[in-house]
């Protein structure tokens, strides 16, 4: 499975939307998109950062691996 | 030097840039070229041309330029297979410049024609060169030779480049990936 993105789950957890931490975090929607989808190939810490930022959480609660 | 500055007026690569209009150069000698080809073709079939001491003369239009030759049949199909072979060459050239004039360097059009381009000089050259040469105008010695040589050259020079192409499209859409 390799490394699962958790972000719809603390999106909901905030009650938050996507495009609404597009705009915090200064991304595109269609880039959040693929972030939320799995299909990016990696993720700047810069970005992640601006995610913890926003969403008040921990790396740990938006990225995940499985086995 | 000039070229090599970024900051230079004239763009190499991109949208408006040289690789535009060496596109719509190389497309037009390649359109040149078939139409060349089809009206030679067209004219030895309906008889549009004289022959005198075995040999064919022929106007070829606007200008009425005469081309003359030996009146043989492996002539003939020497020189149709030569320019077809020429249209192809420019038209596959012009395509990889196409490609090039793309917001995005790196693009799949520009791999795939980079490919086609190493296969036309590097295989299909080459036949041609030993078909032509030995079963077709039946000659013995290695005449022309620089013709394949320089499909050779080309095709290596076109093999690294795609290969280089490959590389960094893998690369970029890595890179687009990245969030």
């Amino acid at each position: 499975m390799g490394i699962i993105v958790n972000l719809d789950k603390v999106l909901t957890e905030r009650n938050m939307k996507s495009k609404e931490l597009a705009e915090i975090i200064d991304i595109t929607e269609a880039n959040l998109s693929i972030l939320k989808s799995g299909k990016a190939k990696a993720i700047r810490f810069s970005t992640l950062e601006a995610i913890c930022k926003a969403l008040d959480c921990q790396p740990a609660d938006i990225l995940e691996y499985s086995p | 030097m000039l070229l090599l500055n970024n900051n230079y007026n004239m763009k190499l690569l991109g949208p408006n840039s040289l690789a535009q209009y060496i596109y719509y150069l190389f497309r037009l000698i390649s359109l040149g070229l078939l139409l060349f080809v089809l009206f030679i073709d067209l004219s030895f079939i309906i008889g549009n041309f004289e022959v005198v001491n075995d040999r064919y003369f022929m106007s070829i239009p606007p200008f009425g330029n005469q081309i003359t030759g030996d009146y043989k049949f492996n002539v003939i199909l020497t020189i149709s297979i030569g320019l077809f072979f020429g249209a192809i060459f420019f038209y596959v050239l012009s395509n990889i410049f196409k490609a090039l004039r793309e917001k995005v360097i790196f693009n799949k059009k520009a791999v795939i024609n980079l490919k086609i381009f190493t296969i036309l000089n590097l295989l299909v050259g080459p036949i041609l060169y030993f078909l032509v040469h030995f079963p077709i105008m039946k000659k013995t010695d290695f005449g022309d030779v620089h013709n394949l040589i320089l499909h050779l050259i080309f095709g290596m020079i076109a093999l690294f480049l795609f290969h280089i192409f490959k590389r960094a499209l893998y690369v970029q859409s890595e890179n687009d990936l990245t969030i």
